[in-house]
Order: C-alpha cells, then sequence, then structure tokens
C-alpha cells in the first residue's frame, strides 16, 4: 500500500467535503467493499456504483435532468469517440452500465459518462475530462463537446469546500484501498473542480445515487440510497430520519420503471460510531410508514437546508445477504405491486385492530 | 538559440487562437491580458499579430487549425489532447499561438521541449527579448 499517495488522495478529499459529509459517504465506500470482497460478495455482480443526478439552472429543470457517470480510474487515453460500453469498463460492468442507462433512460433522464484522461490525477485542478453520452438506439457512448453541452447550463456556480476532519475519520479513510480514493476523488472532482470550478455552472436541485441493485433474471434495476445512522427517540418510538428529498428522487426513478428502490442504512452507535448492522427499507415500505409531517434536517447537498420524514427504526430490517438474490429482488422489485400489498395488509390489520371483521 | 532562430522576424506572423468565453486550463498556464500585452509589444516592433477568439467555434473548425498547425511545424505530443483525441482542446481549453512564416506554420505554443512545457508567454517574451537585443 502506498501510504503517502493514499494521504495525498486523502488530502484532497478533506479539501472538499465536510466532516459530516465524508462519514455519509464512508457508509457508501463500506457497503461497496462489502460488495466486492464482504458479506455480500456473492451478489457482487449485482451492484453499479451510482451517478450524480443534475439539472441546469432554469425554471423547468425538472425537465432536463442529466445522470453522470464518472469512471473510477483516469485512463492513459481517451476512449474513441463512438464506443460501446465495454470498451471502455470491462465486459462486466459494460453490461451492468446498459441495464442502469436503460432504467434511466426510461426515467426521461440522459445520460452521461464521464472520463478524465491523459493526465495525472493530481492536482485534480488538471484532470481532462471527456464526456460521454448514452445512445439508447445504439447502446453505445458517443463522445459529445463538453463545453457546448454546458453552454446551455445557465448560471454563474462557484464550488464548495470542506473543512478539517478528526484524526479518527482520516484514519478510516486511510484504512481504504487507493482505487476507492481515488475512485471517490474523481467522482468529487468531477464536480466541483470542473463542472462547478472550471465551467463555474451552477446547477439546479442537485443529488446523487448512491448505487444500483440488478436482477439479470428478471432485468429489474433498484437504485440504493445508502446513509451511516444512529436511531432517534427508544422504545417503539425510535427512528431513523431520512431527507425527504431523496426519497421523492428515488421515486422519480423508480416510477416510470415500475421499480422498486432500497434504502440501505449503516447502523452505527450514537456515541462511538461503533457499526452495528446493514439495514434496509424498501422505498415502497417507505412511502406507507412515512410521516407526513416533516422535520428539520441537516444540510443537502446544494448547502441548503432539508427536511426529514420520521421512519419508525423497527421497520427496518436487517440487510441479509439472500435480500440481494434474484428472488427475492423479483418479489419486491416492483414498487406499484408492492405498495399495494402493503395497502391491502393495513386494511386488513386496521380491521382486525378495530374488531370490524 | 531563440524561438525561431537568429533572432529574424522578418515574415513573421503569429497568429492566436483563444477562446474568450472559455477559462484556459491551469496548465499549461495562459494569462490573456499577458499574452496581449505581449503581443501588443511584438506588433509595435513590426510582427504581424492576429488574434482570433474562438468562442462559437465548433470543434471542427478548432480541428481544422490545428490539422494545419501540424502539417506545418507539427504541435507536441499531446499538448492539446491525448492521443486519441490529438487537438481536442485546441484553441479553447488550451489557447494556441501559431508562427507562421512565408504561409507556413513554422511552430506552435505551447510546445514541449527536453521534458519541459514551453507556454505562449515564454515564447513572446523570448521574441521579444531576440528583438530587443537585434535591434
Amino acid at each position: 500500500m502506498n501510504r503517502v499517495r493514499k494521504e495525498e488522495l486523502v488530502g484532497y478529499l478533506e479539501r472538499y467535503w465536510t466532516e459530516n459529509k465524508a462519514k455519509g459517504i464512508m457508509a457508501q465506500s463500506l457497503f461497496r467493499k462489502e460488495v466486492r470482497s464482504g458479506i455480500y460478495s456473492e451478489y457482487r455482480m449485482k451492484f453499479f456504483d451510482g451517478c450524480w443526478v443534475l439539472a441546469p439552472r432554469r425554471g423547468d429543470f425538472f425537465k432536463f435532468r442529466f445522470c453522470f457517470f464518472v469512471h473510477p480510474a483516469v485512463l492513459e487515453d481517451a476512449p474513441d469517440d463512438d464506443v460501446a460500453p465495454e470498451e471502455v469498463m470491462g465486459e462486466a460492468e459494460g453490461l451492468k452500465f446498459r441495464m442502469v442507462a436503460g432504467f434511466l433512460t426510461r426515467a426521461g433522464m440522459g445520460v452521461i459518462y464521464a472520463i478524465s484522461a491523459g493526465k495525472a490525477p493530481l492536482p485534480p485542478e488538471n484532470l481532462q475530462w471527456f464526456l460521454y453520452r448514452y445512445d439508447g438506439e445504439r447502446e453505445r457512448l458517443r463522445q459529445i463537446d463538453a463545453v457546448a453541452f454546458f453552454s446551455r447550463w445557465r448560471g454563474a456556480g462557484r464550488p464548495g469546500y470542506g473543512g478539517s476532519w478528526s484524526t479518527r475519520l482520516k484514519q478510516d479513510y486511510l484504512a481504504l484501498e487507493e482505487g476507492e480514493l481515488m475512485s471517490l476523488l474523481l467522482n468529487e472532482a468531477f464536480y466541483t473542480t470542473f463542472l462547478k470550478g472550471y465551467l463555474k455552472k451552477s446547477v439546479s436541485d442537485p443529488y446523487d445515487v448512491d448505487g444500483f441493485l440488478l436482477s439479470y433474471s428478471t432485468g429489474k434495476v433498484l437504485p440504493l440510497e445508502i446513509k451511516e445512522k444512529f436511531p432517534a427517540g427508544s422504545g417503539d418510538d425510535a427512528f431513523f430520519g431520512i431527507d425527504a428529498g431523496r426519497v421523492l428522487m428515488l421515486l422519480r426513478l423508480c416510477l416510470p420503471n415500475d421499480a422498486n428502490a432500497f434504502y440501505v442504512i449503516r447502523e452505527v452507535s450514537e456515541a462511538d460510531r461503533r457499526f452495528i448492522d446493514w439495514k434496509f427499507m424498501p422505498i415502497s415500505e417507505i412511502i406507507v410508514s412515512a410521516s407526513w409531517n416533516l422535520q428539520r434536517g441537516g444540510r443537502g447537498m446544494g448547502g441548503q437546508e432539508t427536511q426529514t420524514i420520521r421512519l419508525p427504526y423497527h421497520g427496518f430490517r436487517r440487510l441479509e445477504p439472500p435480500v440481494l438474490s434474484d428472488s427475492s429482488l423479483e418479489e419486491v422489485g416492483n414498487l406499484p405491486e408492492e405498495v399495494k400489498k402493503l395497502a391491502e395488509k393495513f386494511k386488513r390489520m386496521l380491521e382486525k385492530e378495530f374488531g370490524w371483521v | 538559440m531563440g524561438v525561431i532562430g537568429a533572432g529574424s522576424v522578418d515574415g513573421l506572423t503569429l497568429e492566436l487562437y483563444y477562446d474568450s468565453t472559455v477559462d484556459p486550463f491551469a496548465e499549461p498556464g495562459f494569462d490573456i491580458e499577458e499574452v496581449e500585452r505581449l503581443l501588443e509589444a511584438l506588433k509595435a516592433r513590426g510582427v504581424e499579430v492576429k488574434i482570433v477568439d474562438t468562442a462559437g467555434w465548433s470543434r471542427e473548425m478548432l480541428r481544422e487549425v490545428f490539422e494545419r498547425a501540424c502539417r506545418g511545424g507539427g504541435s507536441s505530443r499531446n499538448i492539446f489532447g491525448p492521443k486519441r483525441r490529438r487537438g481536442w482542446f485546441f484553441g479553447r481549453e488550451v489557447p494556441a499561438l501559431l508562427l507562421i512564416r512565408g504561409g507556413k506554420v513554422i511552430d506552435v505554443y505551447p510546445r514541449r521541449r527536453d521534458g519541459k512545457t514551453e507556454t505562449i508567454m515564454s515564447c513572446l517574451q523570448t521574441l521579444l527579448r531576440q528583438l530587443e537585443v537585434g535591434a
């Protein structure tokens, strides 16, 4: 392991992220680690990394959302201007990308794959970016002119920066593999140094998707949200607070595809962030169990205040590895059907509770 | 040895291609105000200067100029983009200075020499020094 190199990479991440943001992203990295080589590795072929979901600043921004995937390493050379995803990502990742890009295209989003090539990755300000849009008809990546593309994104944005992290958080990041750190840095550099810093573009409603679960036998794609949390309250009233905007974003992706999504929580103890368990709740259950009176939450990606939904702590289940199996995903994979099933279940419970049957 | 050799600027034309609406990459370094000042000074000493703002140009239009540059003096490898995208950033993200004599491009800046990048500004400063020494 190249400790010096890792320290350099972590130093850049510290420049970009606040402590809280870095803690949140750590949960995603740890989940990816479990998928690659840990408890979920049996299903590693079913996970695909997430993307930025960004839109130009304009009144009708919601019609023009784009999903930006960032290649996890710097390439020596840029790919040709018209390539199959497999030529860039390799066979396995290329196939996964096609499924995810098809899913997002059906949701009415533009899909763009960003690659940095030809320059050493550090400092990130020197990276040269090449953008490829996903042509769903031909299932290929076609290079676009980034400057021309973003010239239609109005407004002048500026990058936000992080601050000093605690020693413990730095150690946690240094424990990650160099490739993971590089992937995190490139993902952030695309947004902060290229889009906001270099092009100076402002965006509307910036969000990201943390990952996607794929079911090859059914063709289903389920977006993933991954967060580190500890419950608030106690006993039967214990709850997790989740960002309401995340739920709306996931619904926006899922409804056009009749797809469900998973909200995954890396539960930690409040006192010392000690890992307790991986838990999850499908968005179908979030819809039927969420409180409607929102609470004030933390800061969102754009620095704005967020509103939080309360979800019952005991409604979250352990994310056992078989939950990621095709049969399990098939069972819960259809959002409208799942919500109908839950509504029917609640109807029966209500009738039983009040003695109407 | 100077930029163009032997201090001669007879028949020399400088063509600068840059996009006023796009920030140049931090590397190799380009300051339009400084470049314009140096070009003015060279113009005053008889060098023909042409400044082309490429704002709104398509990549194809820029590509044509890049190919012309390559046919003459040739541009340094990878300065304007990696191998399969040579010239992609020419005249926009990486502003370019063409040194032309007798209608032929004899050199292109920025350029790489002996592992170092020579910028447009350093080229213009050297040219200016050559002229002052020769005066």
